[in-house]
């Protein structure tokens, strides 16, 4: 059924209503809205599935209901008496769903703002804000480290997107208290997150350049600043098809445990195929 | 993601067809609801899940002990903001590394948890 597109909504979706599904019995009864999450802010992890949105005052690309590893997220806050057949369904549906994932495990780290008092945002949530309003660009403010943010203070759209052009590649979370440029990984000129950072850090571990300490820095997981190249070489092709790079997680290389101990690659291990267990079938109580 | 949502009301129409006649198809899942155990919200959830379930059991959510989910194959976390501050929450499961059974976190129970665990789920 149509229902009014939120206020909130209103910068990305142009139409005047969105098709929703209805699970609560009452629609326009007043109750204590549940919880969405910003899942668009991590995609790239693996264990990561969003199954669907719903209506909320932030954003239509936050996730209603949606798993990481064995924990599956039901935004929705009703009792059960509150909801309609479609809303009880999709429950009875989404603990069957999560039943199946017995070793999937949540694999990206990430601190909470409200506990842990940092929040780190993935790179694109910049181009999100170079794209948006006038206020939008204000709100760079909060994504960039102080210093990083005061060079930029003043400049123009256009100006901020060259510079976003030219930083993307190399930006990280530093010590959590906004992104700024890794100069280090600028200099090295092998973007942190490609492909092609281990076999060139590798191969630069020789030298009295920042390749071990790049190393250290984005693959913690790995033998460690102290090892030699042949120990980091040897990790590199044990690891290489399991291992994802992750902005909100740390701006880090992580190893996928599910995938490796399956010997699938992680780019190939998404959704339903992560579940341990088959499908469930309905039997006589 | 409107994808996922027709398949969801498409597979919600095939489990409300079965109707309250004598031996009505339950699934074999033994499921553990975790939440305000004396509470008229706890007592709806527990006549839901034995509906829809071979067995379910309430446990509450404040003297819970991460062992008695032993049994359980899927467990059912209720956990409101009304009821926590987030900042003072304290995980009824232990530690992230120790909990292994596939769980529901309903409601914001997802946003209590992110907080203690650093997971996703703790901006929204």
């Amino acid at each position: 059924m149509p229902f009014g597109t939120p206020e909130a909504w209103k910068n990305a979706v142009s139409d005047r209503s969105v098709d929703v599904l209805p699970l609560a019995r009452d629609g326009k009864k007043d109750r204590i809205p549940g919880w969405c999450t910003y899942t668009h802010e991590h995609e790239q992890a693996p264990e990561l599935e969003v199954l669907c949105g719903g209506i909320n005052y932030k954003t239509p690309q936050a996730g209603a209901v949606w798993r990481q590893g064995h924990l599956l997220h039901f935004g929705f806050d009703l009792a059960p008496s509150e909801m309609s057949n479609a809303g009880r369904a999709l429950l009875v549906n989404a603990i069957a769903y999560v039943s199946r994932f017995t070793e999937d495990r949540p694999i990206v780290r990430t601190p909470c703002v409200f506990t842990q008092g940092t929040r780190i945002f993935d790179r694109d949530a910049i181009a999100r804000r170079l794209q948006g309003s006038d206020e939008d660009l204000k709100a760079l403010e909060y994504y960039l480290t102080k210093e990083t943010y005061a060079k930029l203070k003043g400049k123009t759209r256009a100006q901020l997107v060259e510079w976003f052009k030219d930083a993307r590649d190399y930006l990280h979370a530093g010590d959590g208290q906004g992104l700024l440029m890794d100069v280090e990984a600028r200099s090295f000129g092998v973007p942190p997150s490609s492909p092609e950072f281990f076999p060139k850090a590798i191969a630069g571990l020789g030298d009295q350049g920042p390749a071990r300490r790049l190393l250290g820095r984005y693959a913690p997981e790995g033998p460690g600043t102290d090892a030699k190249p042949e120990q980091w070489r040897a990790w590199w092709e044990e690891n290489r098809k399991y291992l994802f790079f992750s902005d909100t997680g740390g701006y880090r290389w992580y190893i996928d445990p599910l995938a490796k101990r399956r010997r699938v690659p992680t780019s190939g291990l998404r959704g339903p195929a992560r579940a341990t267990r088959p499908p469930l079938r309905a039997v006589e109580s | 993601m409107r994808r996922w949502a027709s398949l969801l009301a498409v597979a919600a129409v095939g489990v409300c067809c079965a109707k309250g006649v004598a031996g009505e198809p339950v699934l074999p899942l033994r499921v553990l609801y975790v939440g305000n155990a004396k509470s008229p919200r706890a007592v709806d959830y527990d006549a839901f899940l034995r509906k829809h379930f071979k067995q379910a059991t309430v446990a509450d959510r404040e003297r819970f002990d991460p062992t008695a989910a032993k049994g359980a194959d899927v467990v059912l976390l209720d956990w409101s903001q009304r009821d926590t501050d987030l900042r003072k929450a304290k995980s009824p499961f232990g530690k992230l590394e120790e909990w292994s059974k596939p769980t529901v976190l309903l409601g914001s129970a997802g946003l209590l948890l992110a907080g203690q665990w650093q997971i996703i789920g703790g901006a929204g």
